[in-house]
């Protein structure tokens, strides 16, 4: 009787309670952290290279800039190499002797040393081909009132008409609202009932919008793209920039931060970066416009 | 392989040798419910004190060939019916029909019952193949689940047998994944067996008869799966009587009744449906419009004595209108509808009392429509698949039996998707014929060897051929105990693409994908104990190759194989959507199950590793997939109280007032999980300033932590009363009657402080809470 009491005293107390999980510094290993594009036409700017940091860390963004690095960018055309200068205005790295061109490949090499490890990286980006334009004549871009519908009671929407660059398939439209606040911000839509409380919390998902296709026939003159109305949430000015990028950009755009499976569980986000990296090293060619939402 | 093979002929050429014919006399027949006249599957039939027995099949016939001109007493045994002897006298070369009729213990004292079955359950493991377990409605209806008896929740109480969560009803066996289960409901396979995104199983118990579940090992008259099988049998309706039941759970209505169809056979029905939409969401906005809705129907007719013809028809839909803000006149909602279609016919024949045949037409459909139109994203998935499928038993003597048989697939399929401008229109027609043979060989009543070989022959874009031996070996040690063991080569030719929150897409065999297969090394003991239950121990080794799993960067590695008018991409090709990968499962399992007496239920512990090593994963490392579990425990108990005071007080007391109670204890091991290695600053575009979307995660090794263990106490309780051939049994279950929080995932909100410090913050999200619920059901 004894045993059959304790055996259920067992089970009494494992099915109690909750289970806990840990994370942090126990799961942290340290990472070299890039962030950088390399746009032809120009100057190679902006590399941009960081520390990551443990889950449940407070860390101030000035504090895990890597300043120190060693950054440096072979031409694989003529396997010249380019040392990269830190340039604190700017919290990034950058040369003025490497002018990018199109259509040609590039090598990135990041050395650092923190959290007493030494670390590498490396990664190749191919610039894609001349020729992604937007096409203004053909896309609508005036201002538009909210929804405005036509003659035909249908709604207008915003359109950009662009000619791909050949070879290149992968197209992201950033837009910025650029007169977002709480008072331009469109309560009044036909979607969901956003309250205050919840567009403060998630400002930054209102205002910015990153819309994206990929596996475009780019070997055409034209591609059409409409801005559905759900993703304009104020009134006032956005601008529109719309990327042409490479395979990295791709690549990073689209699993970085889709990485968490519906049951909760991580995979890993395919990045193209060797060794100690993480990140984006990518190239893209930018055209931009500016579009105005009325009430 | 080639040994497995060598093995095959070898014991053929043996079984040649022995064919001898002389003057023995024969005993077939069917075995019935004396009540309901539902032929009884599984029930043990053997002369006593000969060693010479069988067990019925799944039509509930048998043969007991080869027997010596004389007198024997044959003794007749099924748990939970009255033991039938009988004195019977043989004469030389006589083939005798018996058809018997066995009288159910519900209207017998149990104490008979108890002491009369107990004799047999030696006999019973040593009949049964290596890692078979049956489940009857009686005992699904028993363990406490979420709200309602639930098919696939029960069989996750059994060793080797776990779920990956409490919000999926889909069952991992000894390491497999769920596609590599076949379910068959009455001989037809079944996709997607799910309801309610997988919370509960299509299969209402009340319509069922007997489940048999295979967790590895099987024979070669089943294939096309690498892990299980799991046999579903419905009721094929009362004989005799007008029978019905109503149940009544907080989920569903639900009634089964069964007629007789005259002299001429049966016919049986169940119809369930959800009730949720019908009141509770009517008053409340937050509860989306959402109703499940299937029903079964199966006639019986028995032609003539030697021949039954059964047709069954099963029909299930999931039907969800959800809008994301009710009061917003253009918020974005969605439709979401699928399910599924089955029919067979089967016909059951007596060629000769030696040679049985079962003959299906089986015709299975699944499908599936989303419409989120304001999002522009739209998909139809559908799979149908006829087959005729022959399954033929002969008993040539007490010595050696065969088995063979036919299945003729025809599958067709299509899943059609269109998110924005994107296109994916994948349409596909596998074959799949298959033949085996089996013989098994009793060259002493202590010894039995088993030989089969299955041969796949698949026809797709790429065709494929797979001869897979099967070998089993049994032996009885003593009048208590046998050992067993088992091998097999298993093929797989169609692959699922799992989705947590909608349906999941099957697809096969190609020119990019290939068959998968698994071998299986299994040895068991099984012991009599305590002279009313059964020990089993059973220890396997499984080897997996070629396995697919999902890309879970898919949307970046598809490839499209033309363009729209718009010249966006049209995706119809299954390149790059699945990795595939080998792997392995070990382990052992102890299982103690007793099903007679005041006291009845099971223990069980299980010990299992699984490792997969999958291409473009884990850098090409072995991980644990997430639904490896190192140890589980499982305790399933259920008391009838008033019989368990009937014996511990010695008095036979046949009150129609019955208390039951019913306990369901399990525990995980932590299940393996990836977490967040850190975190690190980057932007999805280059013109971003530092924003909520500058955060992201970077995982760790895949799966290489483990979740706290998972445990849970259900318990149910039963008050049953009987009145003038009528029972009326309201019911209590309490889901996680201590309210454990175990921890489904781990949620990640992303936070910039005022300081401009960067944070990620972390919270549990845990699974089921305690979850009362009650209910009633009524027979007549």
């Amino acid at each position: 009787m004894k045993k059959i009491f304790l055996i259920l005293l067992t089970l009494f107390l494992l099915s109690c309670g909750e289970g806990t999980v840990e994370i942090g510094e126990n799961t942290y290993s340290p990472k070299i952290t890039v962030e950088g594009y390399l746009v032809p036409g120009k100057y190679v700017e902006g590399i941009r290279i960081t520390k990551n940091f443990p889950i449940n860390s407070k860390p101030n963004p000035m504090s895990i800039l890597i300043t120190d690095a060693l950054v440096k960018i072979i031409d694989l055309q003529t396997s010249r190499e380019y040392n990269l200068k830190y340039n604190p205005q700017k919290f990034s790295y950058e040369s003025n002797e490497l002018m990018i061109d199109y259509d040609k490949s590039y090598k990135l090499i990041v050395e650092a040393n923190f959290d007493g490890e030494k670390l590498k990286t490396t990664g190749i980006t191919h610039t894609p081909k001349y020729g992604f334009k937007i096409i203004k004549e053909e896309s609508i871009l005036d201002s538009l009132r909210y929804r405005e519908i036509d003659d035909n009671n249908n709604l207008k929407k915003f359109k950009i008409a662009f000619k791909p660059s050949e070879g290149t398939g992968f197209y992201i439209f950033s837009l910025a609202a650029q007169n977002a606040s709480e008072n331009t911000f469109i309560f009044d839509n036909p979607y969901f009932d956003i309250k205050m409380e919840d567009l403060k919390k998630n400002f930054d998902y209102y205002r910015y919008r990153a819309l994206w296709i990929e596996n475009i026939n780019s070997s055409v003159d034209k591609i059409n793209y409409e801005i559905e109305w759900f993703n304009i949430w104020f009134y006032g000015n956005y601008r529109l920039i719309v990327y042409a990028g490479d395979e990295n950009f791709r690549l990073f755009t689209l699993t970085y931060r889709n990485i968490q499976e519906q049951d909760g569980n991580f995979h890993e986000p395919r990045l193209n970066l060797t060794d100690d990296g993480i990140g984006i090293f990518g190239s893209y060619i930018a055209d931009t416009v500016y579009i105005k939402v009325l009430k | 392989m080639k040994k497995i093979l060598f093995v095959f002929v070898f014991i053929n050429l043996i079984a040649n040798d022995i064919f001898s014919q002389s003057d023995y006399a024969s005993l077939s027949g069917f075995v019935y419910d004396s009540s309901t006249g539902e032929a009884l599957i599984g029930a043990n039939v053997y002369l006593k004190g000969v060693n010479l027995g069988t067990s019925t099949n799944l039509s509930g016939y048998y043969v007991i060939p080869r027997i010596t001109p004389g007198n024997y007493e044959l003794i007749v045994s099924y748990v939970g019916y009255k033991t039938h002897n009988q004195k019977i006298i043989f004469n030389a070369n006589e083939s005798r029909r018996l058809d018997i009729k066995l009288i159910p213990t519900a209207i017998l004292s149990e104490e008979v019952i108890v002491s009369a079955d107990s004799m047999n359950i030696v006999d019973k493991l040593y009949n049964k193949p290596v890692s078979k377990i049956e489940i009857t409605p009686v005992q699904i209806s028993k363990v406490p689940q979420v709200v309602e008896a639930d098919l696939l929740r029960t069989l996750q109480s059994l060793p080797g047998i776990v779920p990956v969560s409490d919000f999926s009803s889909a069952i991992y066996v000894r390491g497999g994944t769920p596609d590599q289960n076949l379910f068959l409901l009455d001989g037809t396979d079944v996709y997607n067996p799910e309801h309610a995104f997988g919370l509960f199983s299509t299969f209402n118990t009340d319509a069922i008869k007997k489940v048999e579940v295979y967790k590895g090992g099987f024979g070669a008259e089943y294939g096309g799966r690498l892990s299980s099988v799991i046999n579903i049998t419905n009721n094929d309706g009362n004989r005799n009587n007008f029978e019905g039941k109503v149940s009544l759970s907080l989920l569903t209505l639900n009634t089964t009744l069964q007629t007789p169809l005259g002299k001429f056979g049966s016919l049986s029905g169940s119809l369930r449906r959800t009730y949720l939409d019908q009141t509770v969401a009517k008053i409340f906005d937050d509860i989306p419009d959402y109703y499940f809705l299937d029903g079964n129907l199966k006639a019986f007719f028995d032609i003539d004595k030697s021949n039954k013809l059964s047709v069954s028809f099963y029909g299930g839909v999931d039907n969800l209108n959800f809008v994301f803000d009710k009061n917003r006149s253009e918020s974005f909602g969605f439709n979401y509808k699928w399910g599924n279609r089955t029919s067979s016919i089967n016909w059951r024949t007596i060629i000769t009392p030696k040679l049985f045949g079962n003959f299906w037409l089986t015709y299975s459909q699944f499908f599936s429509n989303f419409d989120f139109n304001e999002a522009e994203f739209n998909e139809q998935n559908h799979i149908d698949d006829i087959t005729l499928k022959g399954a033929l038993e002969y008993f040539h003597n007490d010595k050696l039996n065969f088995k063979f048989g036919f299945e003729l697939k025809n599958a067709s399929g299509f899943f059609k998707e269109a998110i924005f401008r994107n296109k994916i229109d994948v349409s596909r027609h596998p074959k799949l014929y298959s033949f085996y043979v089996t013989n098994s060989w009793s060259p002493t009543p202590l010894l039995n060897l088993e030989t089969g070989l299955r041969y796949d022959h698949y026809i797709s874009t790429k065709n494929y051929n797979s001869f897979d031996p099967r070998f089993s070996i049994k032996y009885r040690i003593d009048t208590k105990s046998n050992v067993k063991f088992s091998t097999g080569l298993y093929h797989q030719y169609a692959h699922r693409i799992p989705r947590v929150f909608m349906t999941s897409i099957w697809t096969s065999a190609d020119e990019y994908i290939k068959g998968s297969n698994a071998l299986h090394y299994i040895i068991s003991y099984q012991r009599e104990i305590f002279g009313k239950a059964e020990l089993e121990i059973e220890a396997y080794y499984k080897a997996y190759h070629n396995i697919y799993s999902l890309n879970p960067n898919l949307n970046v590695d598809i490839e499209p194989i033309g363009y729209t008018q718009d010249n966006y991409p049209i995706y119809g090709s299954q390149k790059n959507i699945f990795f595939r990968g080998d792997g392995n499962s070990y382990g052992i399992e102890f299982l103690i199950r007793k099903d007679v007496g005041a006291l009845t239920g099971w223990l069980a512990y299980s010990f299992s590793k699984t490792k997969y090593k999958v291409d473009n994963t884990n850098k090409g490392n072995p991980f644990p997939p997430r639904h490896d579990r190192t140890h589980a425990i499982n305790f399933v108990a259920n008391v009838n109280v008033n019989d368990l005071l009937n014996e511990i007080n010695g008095t036979s007391d046949n009150s129609n007032k019955k208390w039951l109670i019913g306990f369901n204890f399990t525990y995980f091991s932590g299940q393996p999980i990836t977490l967040p290695s850190s975190i690190y600053i980057a932007n999805p575009v280059p013109d971003w300033n530092i924003n909520l979307y500058s955060i992201a995660i970077y995982p760790s090794s895949i799966n290489k932590y483990r979740l706290p263990y998972y445990a849970r106490l259900d318990l149910s309780i039963n008050y049953e009363i009987q009145y003038k051939g009528w029972s009326l049994t309201p019911y209590l279950q309490i889901f996680n009657l201590l309210n454990r929080k175990n921890v489904w995932f781990i949620y990640y909100d992303e936070k910039i402080k005022d300081d401009g410090a960067i944070q990620l913050e972390t919270k549990n999200v845990n699974m089921l809470p305690i979850i009362p619920s009650i209910g009633i059901s009524a027979k007549f």
